[in-house]
């Protein structure tokens, strides 16, 4: 388990630089989605566009948002809210949000998993 | 990914290991938070049937410390909408660091020092939501036909603000058990710091308000299961009192 030090428990770290926060990150695949929108529309932090233009595709494809000059900075936290109102399967929650130092989770590991019948 | 698996489901009240969901599991699952809602109409009926699940909620010392305001006028809405947009503006303009260069070395240090004194308003998360508010590309109250403030009673005993939850939990389970969808709305405090608004609800004192419910009839079927990320759970067990064993919960 994650212990806090005293050393990070003090830093004053900035929440907009990748270094100190892992945002979420979704991924959508392309043979599955079909260009609905849903997810769009959908998500709370208005995290998702349409991809304009995609090399090779003719329909267009859902991609998050870039924030910040930062490119790994999204505005995803990895709610799920997309990936259960897909139609098709189509989205995937590979990484979680977490910060690191002060606000890190600590008893929450990485790995996703669905609810289970115990 | 898993959308609402057709199952048929457990009876209440049995358990046997690796049964299917019963009804209030299944409620529980699926629940999302419902943030794009249809212009139909919410009746009455149905809004004081899902308060009396408010009403009948467990609280410390059955001293029911809640008090409900359900607004239906969406003109209200809407002005409770621009006001929140507009507070949220002027509070930007003083604690948004990443607008600028001029402001990065101005604000930078003494926000992130705030940050450490006030961690659970200004958490990364809430502040990157303040943000997109402000920009105006995230909507406060997403349209909804209906919001219930929960009103918490300061006098009730040990924590109201918990009980005030557990209430809240009871009505949201009951919305979504009848078709409805809700969403916690926590940045009504910040409409809270209006004299005005806090006439017009009632919120004087006793009441303090932390927190309201979205609810109306969801666009779309955006309810399902998502995955979650796996627990680390202690577990004390009865041969081993000064060890404990770190289990992970949900694999």
């Amino acid at each position: 388990m994650a212990n806090l030090s005293i050393l990070d428990k003090a830093k004053i770290p900035n929440y907009f630089r990748s270094k100190h926060v892992r945002t979420g990150l979704v991924i959508f695949d392309p043979a599955l989605c079909t260009g609905c929108g849903i997810c769009v529309s959908i998500c709370p932090a208005g995290a998702i566009t349409m991809n304009s233009d995609t090399p090779g595709e003719r329909k267009k494809i859902p991609e998050l948002v870039q924030l910040f000059h930062d490119k790994d900075i999204l505005a995803c936290m990895a709610c799920g809210d997309c990936t259960a109102a897909c139609p098709g399967d189509a989205i995937l929650i590979k990484r979680g949000y977490n910060t690191k130092y002060y606000f890190k989770k600590i008893s929450q590991v990485p790995d996703f998993a669905f609810p289970r019948k115990y | 990914m898993k959308k609402k698996p057709d199952t048929t489901l457990s009876p209440l009240y049995t358990y046997h290991e690796g049964m299917n969901w019963n009804p209030v599991e299944k409620v529980i699952f699926e629940r999302r938070s419902i943030r794009v809602f249809k212009k139909k109409e919410v009746p009455d009926s149905l809004i004081k049937r899902i308060l009396e699940a408010g009403r009948f909620a467990p609280s410390a010392g059955n001293c029911q410390p809640w008090k409900f305001v359900v607004i239906k006028d969406p003109q209200v809405i809407e002005q409770m909408e621009r006001d929140t947009i507009r507070i949220t503006r002027l509070l930007m303009w003083f604690i948004d660091y990443e607008r600028g260069p001029v402001r990065r070395i101005l604000l930078g240090t003494p926000v992130r020092l705030l940050t450490r004194l006030v961690p659970n308003m200004l958490h990364p998360i809430p502040f990157n939501l303040l943000q997109r508010i402000a920009s105006g590309s995230v909507p406060v109250y997403h349209n909804a036909p209906v919001i219930i403030l929960l009103l918490v009673d300061k006098r009730g005993v040990g924590t109201p603000s918990l009980d005030a939850g557990i209430c809240g939990q009871n009505m949201v389970l009951a919305a979504h058990s009848l078709g409805l969808g809700t969403c916690w709305i926590g940045m009504i405090t910040l409409l809270m710091k209006m004299k005005k608004w806090r006439k017009r609800f009632g919120v004087t004192y006793p009441f303090t308000l932390d927190d309201c419910l979205i609810l109306g009839w969801p666009r779309g079927d955006y309810d399902g299961e998502i995955g979650r990320e796996v627990q680390l759970v202690e577990w004390i067990r009865e041969g081993s009192p000064q060890s404990k064993t770190t289990e992970r919960q949900g694999e």
